[in-house]
């Protein structure tokens, strides 16, 4: 019952926190300037008194507190209302849209990972040499790249000039198309944080290789390679996963600029243009949803201790 | 914390990051058939090679209809390839019959002579694309339901005039307005926002429906040259030629709308010729779009304006010497030079020069600093020794507003401020956003007092000017009240002749103009690029796709 009591437990003290985050972000997103009206503002031919029967259809000339239970019924019953531009379930257009994104951040988060750890290891094994200060110099480039700029000058170059990769949109839905359509946005949005944790692995990095159990690694006769893949990566990495993780939330905000650069169809240009055209249940069911996926990643994480540790006990 | 301990939150990490790559990887497998599942047709390959027209598209419409909101002109760019009106918008801002057999008129007897009147005509034999036949109660059902409370309608004006709506035969019906309506044909019945409804698909849905209906984005039937083949959420929408189409022959195979929201990449995307059609270029990009081999690039004047609402709530502002020597004091011909090249045309008042209301004897006010800092003078602002003017020891210091993500209006606003600081006025310079501007700042009345942004005249020129001017009116955020120009709004609003009615619009213009109501800049020229296409012919007045069915892909 220990650790099924503590999951019921952890669960159980999520709810309120969620009922929080969720009055929270309902009253932000209501308190926040301009508001759905403001798409019908040069409609031709509207009305004043057009305008009110489009509030009141759309409800937001409510009281805030029977607006925040419709919502939240609309919520709890899974396709989070309908939105304002769109006219259809905001689920469904979360359902189209989210897969494009996932592949895009997913996609660059793994090449950005593979691609800081070979980078900063290779920095940490040689470093104050000139390879470490090629590589750091190319990181810091990278980091004062911003991803727009780079974004347009990819296009220009790949797209434009060379004519080898399709500029915008995720192409004919074939593999290969799609992944033609990859190349330039992964790029754009894997370069940053390449360039800021290749960073953190090569401090760490560094600080790890000068400890004695790498010494005596190497005067048992293990290879150099060895040495550092075996001893030295597993534990240089320990203080830089938890960065990666942290740094993993940033890079949405990156998908936002990349997709709208490359046209790309997922959930960063949807919340942009919710942002823009105040289309609250958008922009609540986004919002809330990745704070909900926090929270429970927090719980699983916490329960994957238990699980893979067996010094970890819940009572 | 030990370092088996560490290692222990190491692999519980590195656990949970896979597990979220994972999913990551699984969810984005979908991808392509979570996309078609979601489309009417099969998903189309948006490039050249498809023999598609590519149309380089800013903004994704929210839906499609041609009955309900939110208006986009997305909206009507690619509603106008598959709906169709009555009549049609030609590209001088005249009416052409559509679905009707005639314009009518008081000459040809269509409408009756005391205005309240009108008898329609359908063309026979007119279908829509799945065959069913086009027929009065199509049109009168259109009506019904654009009035319902209940649905989200493009509009009610116009259809709010009728009286009575009688179906005299499937090709035949009859309106009877409650007052004259001179603007009716070209507010109901001239583009596809609104167009007509076919009541046979639309008859199973309840009104309480229709706003969230599937139908909004995925019109099945329609009346106009094409039908939806496909739309990709956030990538493109595909039309094919209706098999049912009433006009000229469909010269192409279809239409890709590719949605990309950055004007950086549609230039790309042209200069890498993978788009046949680019409309609403930034005057920026001119110069490099007239390089690109084949390219045309057309500057076209367009029944636009651009100007500054004046909040009359503030005091400063009430005083019209004061707004006369703002107005004097803009160098509106540098201003055209420097930030339109040239391609924009000078406004003396709010009717830009194509629009039959503008009166040519009206002339736009001249640059003349000297005689801006006497009328300031005379309102009793003294110029102090930091060189701005003083009143009672206030600063005369204006605060001017804008759109943010414009160019060309924070280029202006530059100008302006540089110009206004030459006859002693602090200009502040403060910028929002476009839906908090128009959602928030300019409806409120508060924290403006100049606000520059465009609108777009309709083919009836008295339409835009009410809602701008008229007490009350729709984009009136400055409270302009004057009873007399309310009072020619009215007269001019039912009045049947088109000369009668000019000349009380003149009479407004002219005390639009004198009462400095609003600071009016200019009409700047539409810009359109095109490549590999014939039969391409802009329409500044509706849209460039209302005859797509010409463009041929060469």
């Amino acid at each position: 019952m220990g650790l099924l009591g503590y999951v019921i437990r952890r669960v159980g003290m999520s709810i309120p926190t969620l009922l929080l985050i969720s009055i929270l972000v309902f009253l932000l997103v209501h308190v926040m300037p301009g508001g759905p009206l403001a798409m019908y503002a040069h409609q031709p031919n509207i009305t004043p008194a057009q305008l009110k029967v489009i509030a009141h259809q759309l409800g937001i000339d409510r009281p805030l507190p029977e607006q925040y239970v419709t919502w939240l019924g609309n919520m709890l019953s899974g396709h989070f209302g309908y939105s304002f531009t769109y006219g259809v379930r905001v689920v469904d257009l979360i359902g189209e849209r989210m897969p494009p994104t996932l592949l895009l951040m997913g996609l660059s988060f793994v090449i950005a990972v593979v691609t800081s750890i070979t980078i900063g290891t290779i920095s940490a094994v040689y470093h104050h040499t000139w390879i470490d200060r090629l590589l750091s110099g190319l990181s810091y480039v990278g980091l004062g790249l911003p991803s727009f700029w780079l974004g347009l000058i990819l296009i220009e170059i790949f797209g434009v000039h060379l004519g080898w990769l399709p500029i915008s949109g995720m192409g004919s839905g074939s593999f290969t198309s799609v992944v033609a359509h990859l190349v330039m946005p992964v790029i754009t949005l894997a370069v940053l944080f390449v360039a800021q944790e290749a960073r953190y692995v090569r401090s760490s990095m560094v600080d790890v290789l000068g400890r004695r159990f790498i010494v005596t690694a190497r005067a048992k006769g293990l290879t150099n390679g060895a040495t550092v893949i075996r001893h030295g990566l597993r534990n240089g990495l320990i203080p830089v996963v938890t960065v990666l993780a942290m740094d993993a939330a940033t890079l949405f905000g990156g998908a936002v600029i990349t997709e709208s650069i490359f046209s790309w169809p997922g959930i960063g240009r949807l919340f942009l243009g919710a942002v823009l055209q105040g289309d609250y249940p958008i922009m609540l069911a986004l919002i809330t949803l990745l704070s909900g996926l926090i929270v429970l990643a927090n719980i699983a994480a916490d329960v994957l201790y238990a699980v893979i540790d067996p010094r970890v006990h819940y009572a | 914390m030990n370092l088996s301990k560490s290692r222990s939150m190491f692999r519980v990490r590195s656990a949970a990051t896979a597990v979220v790559l994972l999913g990551v990887l699984a969810a984005a497998s979908g991808c392509g058939s979570s996309t078609k599942a979601t489309s009417p047709g099969s998903s189309a390959a948006a490039k050249p090679s498809s023999g598609l027209i590519q149309f380089g598209l800013q903004q994704e419409p929210g839906t499609l209809s041609p009955l309900t909101g939110p208006f986009t002109t997305a909206q009507q760019i690619v509603g106008a390839t598959l709906f169709t009106n009555l009549f049609v918008l030609k590209s001088d801002g005249s009416l052409a019959p559509s679905l009707a057999s005639e314009v009518p008129t008081t000459q040809n007897g269509g409408i009756s002579q005391n205005g309240l009147v009108y008898t329609f005509h359908l063309k026979s034999g007119l279908k829509w694309s799945d065959g069913q036949p086009i027929t009065s109660q199509d049109v009168y059902e259109t009506y019904k339901l654009s009035m319902s409370k209940q649905i989200n309608a493009l509009t009610t004006n116009g259809f709010s005039d009728i009286q009575t709506f009688d179906i005299i035969s499937p090709t035949e019906f009859k309106i009877t307005l409650q007052k004259p309506d001179p603007a009716l044909l070209t507010t109901v019945f001239d583009t596809c926002t609104p167009g007509i409804i076919p009541w046979h698909v639309y008859k199973n849905i309840s009104a309480a429906d229709i706003n969230k209906s599937p139908l909004n984005n995925k019109p099945t039937v329609t009346d106009g040259p094409y039908v939806l083949k496909s739309w990709n959420p956030g990538q493109s929408i595909t039309v094919a030629p209706n098999p049912h189409w009433y006009g000229p022959k469909v010269q192409n195979k279809g239409i890709t709308f590719n949605i990309v929201a950055d004007d950086a990449t549609l230039l790309a995307e042209s200069q890498a010729h993978k788009v046949n059609v680019y409309w609403f270029v930034p005057i920026g990009q001119v110069p490099q779009l007239k390089k690109i081999s084949g390219e045309h690039v057309a500057l076209l004047s367009a029944p636009n304006f651009e100007y500054v609402d004046i909040n009359f709530r503030n005091p400063i502002l009430q005083d019209v010497r004061v707004r006369k020597a703002l107005e004097l004091a803009i160098d509106r011909q540098a201003l055209v030079q420097k930030v339109w090249d040239g391609y924009a045309k000078l406004t003396a008042s709010d009717q830009p020069p194509l629009s039959w209301g503008s009166n040519p004897s009206l002339k736009p006010y001249p640059y003349d600093p000297t005689q801006a800092a006497k009328l300031l003078q005379q309102a009793g602002w003294i110029k102090g020794t930091n060189g701005y003017r003083y009143k009672n020891g206030k600063e005369l210091t204006i605060t001017f507003s804008t759109t943010t993500g414009n160019p060309w209006r924070q280029q202006t606003e530059q100008l302006v401020q540089y110009w206004y600081k030459q006859i002693g006025v602090n200009l502040v310079i403060k910028n929002y956003p476009s839906n908090v501007y128009f959602g928030t700042v300019l409806p409120s009345g508060q924290n403006w007092m100049l606000g520059e942004f465009g609108n777009v005249n309709q083919p009836d020129p008295g339409t835009i000017s009410a809602d701008s001017f008229a007490k009350g009116g729709v984009f009136n955020f400055g409270g302009y009240d004057n009873s007399q120009v309310d009072q020619l709004f009215a007269e001019q609003a039912t009045m049947t002749s088109k000369s009668a009615r000019q000349q009380k619009l003149w009479q407004i213009e002219q005390i639009l103009h004198d009462q400095v109501a609003g600071l009016f800049l200019y009409s700047p020229d539409q810009i359109v690029a095109w490549y590999g296409v014939s039969g391409y012919q802009p329409n500044t007045w509706y849209e460039d796709t209302w005859d797509a069915y010409n463009w041929k892909l060469q």
